[in-house]
């Protein structure tokens, strides 16, 4: 445990004076499963509101995690959390926008991080926001909650306790042996171990559209990257479709180089995941070929499979699910980070109010959470959807027709009840195309 | 098929370094990389104005500019399709 419990106004004076060994169960408001940025970001936005979480992950930080690059908008979260300072003080690099190579290399489009100053047409000036290095990121962000007093027990959540469909706490295994966590409310942000769809909590997993994908990385040194102040920037580079490259600038000297492909090319190559990413990095898009020259890797591969999920009911009396826990969609366009921080704000506002209010073992405590999150969520799905189906489309789109509302979707302004002319557009031309198939329509608002 | 001088004089706006008599009404333009997907969009913008019609989502797909045939094709379905779209009550 890295900080005293005692006096803390989150924790019950029976978990304070209990030590690790000791058998009294921790009684706390609310318990955080994992340490990870959609944990630690609901812990400041808790923290803020002056609740003192419990945050219980197990694994030592740092440790090594891809998913480096933030939107526009993670830049208004890290402001809101006080952190900029930090992040500016940093020497993560800066990342002024986004640029995607089509298949050939030939073709390029750009979109630039903007922020918004005013409603409407024309309301965008130029931002920027940062890649970062997860592992100092994430382990800046658990120390930052722990310091202004969350708690992190370190152990693996291992079974949650319920009376009837309320959940009502935790059993940790620590080195010390099992300890019994009983909170008002646990929170979710395990990421992809989607730990309460593991206990049978949520609906059921579901396999989303990517769900076939599988992801490749390591990091480089001797990249070529664009010049300027553009070195930082995120590219993208595909082929055909579902098979695409990230090219994430983290350090002076380091980049994330990641591949993405349909996982039966892996199988069907007969080739171990390390000689099947360097043969197909190389040649998946000459305009990454010509940048990957002179590279050394300085990383091992890594690789990740079956990573598109989707879990339709992620809150309920006393739980809910933030970030990678209850939805995960294609990665292309860097939304993890910012799912993570913009849910962890929802989900607070809405701890917050529950616990002030005593209706946190409702069951529709947090349905108006869910159905917030599923806006943003849906809209880069089908953002991301409309990208594959129809690349040449989305080109048109955010060059010439809808330039400014795919600048709002890149930066993260997606949550918005009504969605922007080009969403909307996009899920016209998707239903058409999937006339036939089932198309999930959003959920409706509670009472609606 | 229609509008052939005027897609080879669109072609050449948006990439300077065709020569227009060279194409042909079945010049595979994309196999023979005369059109780029950026310069498929900039030609779009064009064929906007030019002709006064408003290509559907859907139609910008690359087989629609395959060649000056099926961009001539893309046109005329475009520009029935908006006439019913303005006559269509309501």
């Amino acid at each position: 445990m890295s900080k005293s419990t005692t006096d803390a106004p989150g924790f019950n004076k029976s978990s304070a004076d209990r030590g690790l060994s000791g058998k009294s169960p921790m009684v706390v408001d609310v318990a955080i499963v994992g340490g990870g940025p959609a944990a630690t970001f609901t812990a400041l936005y808790l923290l803020q509101q002056g609740i003192r979480p419990l945050i219980i992950e197990k694994e030592t930080f740092p440790r090594y995690h891809i998913g480096e690059s933030l939107t526009g908008e993670v830049g208004a979260a890290l402001v809101d959390v006080g952190l900029e300072s930090k992040l500016e003080a940093s020497n993560y690099p800066v990342k002024y926008g986004v640029r995607v190579y089509g298949r050939g290399g030939k073709n390029h489009f750009w979109v630039p991080v903007m922020k918004r100053v005013r409603p409407g047409p024309g309301g965008l000036a130029p931002a920027r926001t940062w890649q970062v290095r997860r592992d100092e990121f994430d382990a800046m962000l658990l120390d930052e909650a722990c310091s202004r007093g969350a708690e992190h027990l370190r152990g693996a959540a291992q079974a949650v306790s319920r009376e009837g469909q309320q959940v009502t706490g935790l059993v940790v295994v620590t080195d010390e042996g099992p300890v019994e966590v009983q909170s008002k409310v646990v929170v979710d942000g395990s990421g992809q171990k989607t730990f309460l769809a593991q206990q049978g909590v949520t609906s059921a997993k579901e396999r989303g559209s990517y769900a076939n994908q599988v992801a490749l990385y390591s990091r480089v040194r001797g990249e070529m990257r664009d010049p300027g102040i553009d070195s930082g920037n995120t590219l993208i580079f595909y082929s055909d479709r579902h098979r695409w490259s990230w090219f994430i600038p983290i350090s002076e000297d380091q980049t994330s180089l990641g591949l993405v492909v349909p996982a039966n090319e892996l199988a069907d190559s007969g080739l171990s995941p390390e000689a099947f990413f360097f043969d197909r990095i190389g040649s998946l898009n000459p305009a990454l070929t010509s940048r990957l020259q002179q590279v050394e890797y300085t990383e091992k591969v890594r690789c990740s499979s079956n990573y598109s999920y989707r879990i339709q009911e992620f809150t309920g009396p006393g739980f809910l699910c933030v970030g990678d826990s209850h939805r995960f969609v294609d990665p292309i366009f860097s939304f993890g980070l910012y799912f993570a921080a913009r849910e962890a704000q929802m989900a607070a506002q809405h701890l917050g109010e529950s616990l002030r209010k005593g209706t946190w073992a409702d069951a529709n405590a947090f349905s108006e959470y869910a159905r917030q999150v599923e806006i943003g969520q849906q809209v880069i799905q089908d953002l991301i959807d409309f990208f594959w189906e129809y690349p040449l489309a989305f080109q048109w789109m955010a060059h010439k027709t809808h330039t400014e509302d795919i600048a709002d979707c890149f930066a993260g302004r997606v949550y918005s009840d009504t969605a922007s002319e080009a969403i909307l557009a996009m899920r016209e031309v998707l239903r058409k195309k999937r006339a036939g198939e089932t198309y999930q329509p959003l959920p409706t608002a509670v009472g609606s | 098929m229609q509008y052939l001088s005027e897609l080879q004089q669109l072609v050449q706006r948006v990439n300077p370094t065709c020569s227009p008599t060279r194409l042909t009404a079945d010049t595979p333009l994309l196999d023979e990389r005369v059109l780029d997907s950026l310069q498929i969009v900039s030609m779009i913008a064009e064929m906007e104005t030019m002709f006064g019609v408003r290509v559907s989502l859907e139609e910008v797909i690359p087989e629609n500019f395959e060649s000056l045939r099926k961009i001539s094709d893309l046109i005329q379905r475009t520009m029935a399709s908006n006439r019913s779209d303005n006559s269509a009550p309501g």
